[in-house]
């Protein structure tokens, strides 16, 4: 190594980290230096700042019920079985949904539910939080995880139910005092406020769940039987025609 | 029969004595807050603050935020407290409601936008966890070693001179004792490894003697230069023969004495980087390779002694830094007006300047570390062994020759500053300065431009690895 190539070493070595620490002075100046607050750095103060969601994020579900009829596509489509749905006939004698759950312990946000329903009224939206003032309908994020009404102290009939649901679909200054004296009996002493009939269940206790998981057994048991003795039935049909065909053939 | 260590520990005693204690007693106080005054009240205060600045510039560097710690912690706490028969969503909904008043919520948002809570976070965490020490580890050695790197790095303090009144001692070979006691961190480090029990810590610890005993050559050699030029291994003289009268107290200062300091002062700036373990060296404690290094088994205030340890080490290598290079604790505006005041207040703006030069030299080291990425144990080596050392080397015949050069037009003087006048040193008159920046400035600049032109572009290591050509 020649005299000359040692201090081109040097020199390089000097260079780049010069070079390093002129951008790194210039990161800080502008962090420090910057007018519109904290800096210019690229962190984004979350529950201060918003932050950015990309389009076609699948975040919680939103059903808007006055259109949806009740066809049950969206249980059909859910991989998981987390969706749950009552309805009743109304005076124009169409389905109107007066319950519709959706269990957002289970639910994988996979949105096949969306794509299967047929009026467009079940989607996802861009919310992820369960902080109440974040959610779509700027309405009850505590109420997400709610407990189901034979799990809760105070038991509601479906009235109370109906009109619950209503309330919390309207903006809150639209209510009555009787409403909210309403809403302040119906609250929870342990867990404060909470909705039925908009989202779906939260908490399972041990015996509940596998109350349900035996419920859901059965019913795959019985699909399954049911396919085995359709399939049974077609090969018992097919066998016939063959054992026939044979014989037309001759004749 | 009197202690005393110089007129600030005679007028503290004087003063305690005055409050009805015996003179002898109030003189053995007053040494004992003078020596351990720059320890408890200077180095310890800094090392605590300088973790938040540390992860602050980092985050600055980064274009990050850096610690952003909010008190809600604190706020949660009090409300538990004040509404203890309350249950627990209501607690929280009265402090968040709280949070958002708004006279708090500004106050807080500072709190939170400064990262202030991570201070008291941070000693609060370091106090609190549990002390452990790993099964099969050797305990005397393992619990030995955090107080040894204390002490090495608080024992270089013994000589360091804060003023001309405010030292501990001033022994004549004081730059031989700062090169024996400031090695004992590579002991240390070494036998903290060691006894952990842990392979890696082990290696963390061998990386680090190895590196300590290489960059103690360049550190050595530049301290030699310093010596040569000041004419005393004393730092109070070396700081005396850097005082030059006037408001222009700058020109006195080694930095600019030759061409051959200032090289010899970025050499002594890259070992001494190397020596207390920091990065682009801290190979010792390679957490991407290493978990933690040396003190990856240390939890709690054990760890804290190492950390407190380093951030000594920082402050002692920018005050010495200072003091070889800088004019120690001499102003750069003038002398004289310090120079007159009594020796207490002399001292305390003394020592503000030294400490204001330390923390500057610290803060251009969390610069360093958070530009530079770690290097590996050959490059380290190489830098050390080709660059530095030979660096060094010909600054040391460089300046001797400009020293004789200048010596036979100027001769030798002795510099009167303060308490202290210098050993006789060539002090170059102005001709002699130009000269000697010209042609040794010159011959540099010169030969970094034919470098840049003719000097073969260096290889990659493993180029050569793989090639087998221009091994070093």
């Amino acid at each position: 190594m020649s005299i000359l190539g040692w201090v081109r070493e040097i020199v390089d070595g000097v260079q780049s980290t010069t070079t390093g620490l002129g951008l790194t002075a210039r990161f800080i100046w502008e962090n420090v230096t910057d007018k519109k607050g904290h800096g210019n750095a690229m962190t984004i103060d979350y529950p201060v700042q918003p932050a950015h969601v990309p389009d076609g994020f699948r975040g919680h579900l939103f059903n808007d019920v006055d259109r949806c009829t009740l066809c049950k596509s969206c249980q059909r489509a859910c991989p998981i079985d987390c969706i749950s749905m009552e309805g009743e006939l109304n005076e124009n004698a169409k389905f109107r949904i007066s319950r519709y759950d959706i269990d957002l312990s289970k639910c994988i946000y996979c949105g096949l539910c969306t794509q299967a329903c047929p009026t467009d009224c079940l989607t996802m939206t861009k919310g992820y939080e369960l902080e109440p003032k974040n959610l779509v309908n700027g309405r009850g994020g505590r109420f997400l995880f709610r407990m189901r009404a034979d799990q809760t102290k105070v038991k509601l009939d479906m009235l109370e139910v109906e009109r619950l649901n209503r309330l919390t679909a309207q903006d809150p200054s639209a209510c009555t005092d009787d409403d909210r004296a309403f809403l302040s009996r119906i609250e929870d002493p342990e867990k404060g406020q909470f909705l039925f009939a908009r989202y779906g269940m939260g908490y399972y206790t041990p015996e509940e769940k596998a109350k349900v998981d035996q419920a859901r057994a059965d019913k795959k048991k019985a699909r399954e039987q049911a396919a085995a003795q359709a399939a049974q039935l077609a090969a018992e049909q097919a066998a016939q025609q063959s054992d026939k065909a044979p014989g037309t053939a001759g004749t | 029969m009197t202690f005393s260590v110089g007129p600030v520990s005679d007028s503290i005693a004087s003063w305690i004595a005055g409050l009805g204690v015996p003179a002898l007693a109030a003189q053995i106080v007053a040494v004992l807050f003078v020596c351990a005054a720059p320890v408890l009240g200077i180095v310890f205060p800094i090392a605590g603050v300088a973790q938040y600045f540390e992860r602050k510039v980092a985050g600055l560097a980064q274009r990050r935020k850096g610690p952003m710690v909010g008190a809600t912690g604190l706020v949660d706490f009090v409300f538990d407290l004040a509404l203890f028969f309350q249950p627990k969503w209501r607690r929280r909904q009265t402090a968040r409601r709280f949070e958002r008043l708004p006279v708090v919520s500004t106050v807080l948002g500072k709190v939170r936008m400064w990262g202030l809570g991570s201070i008291a976070a941070d000693g609060v965490k370091m106090f609190l966890k549990e002390d452990m020490a790993p099964a099969g580890a050797d305990k005397l050695l393992f619990h030995g070693s955090t107080y040894l790197a204390m002490t090495g790095a608080f024992l270089a303090f013994a000589v360091f001179p804060f003023s001309q009144w405010f030292h501990m001692g001033d022994p004549p070979v004081a730059a031989l004792y700062l090169g024996a006691v400031t090695g004992l961190v590579a002991v240390s480090v070494l036998k903290a490894g060691w006894s952990s029990n842990n392979k890696w810590s082990y290696f963390g610890g061998i990386r680090s003697v190895a590196m300590i005993v290489s960059y103690e050559t360049p550190i050595a050699l530049s301290i030699a230069v310093v010596c040569m030029w000041s004419g005393t291994m004393s730092l109070q003289g070396i700081i005396a023969a850097q005082y030059h009268p006037g408001w222009f107290s700058i020109a006195g200062w080694n930095l600019f004495q030759s061409p051959f300091l200032a090289l010899v002062a970025c050499v002594y700036y890259v070992a001494a980087l190397a020596e207390c373990n920091r990065a682009p060296f801290d190979l010792s404690e390679g957490e991407s390779e290493l978990v933690g290094g040396f003190h990856t088994e240390y939890s709690g205030l054990r760890w804290g002694l190492f950390f407190i340890a380093e951030y000594s080490d920082m402050i002692l290598v920018g005050g010495l830094f200072a003091t070889m290079f800088l004019g120690g604790y001499q102003s750069p505006v003038g002398e004289e007006w310090i120079v007159s005041l009594p020796p207490v207040a002399e001292a305390l703006v003394h020592t503000a300047i030294l400490v204001a030069k330390a923390v500057l030299s610290v803060g251009f080291m969390m610069w360093v570390r958070w530009t530079l990425p770690r290097f590996r144990i050959d490059q380290v080596m190489r830098l050390s062994w080709t660059k530095l050392v030979p660096l060094a080397l010909v600054s040391l015949f460089g300046l001797a020759v400009t020293q004789i050069l200048t010596a036979t037009r100027t001769g030798v003087v002795e510099i009167a500053y303060g308490r202290y006048s210098s050993a006789p040193v060539v002090r170059p008159d102005l001709f002699s300065w130009m000269v000697s920046w010209a042609v040794v400035g010159g011959a540099m600049v010169a030969l970094v431009a034919m470098a840049k032109h003719w000097g073969a572009p260096p290889e990659p290591i493993e180029m050569r690895r793989l090639t087998g050509k221009g091994a070093p």
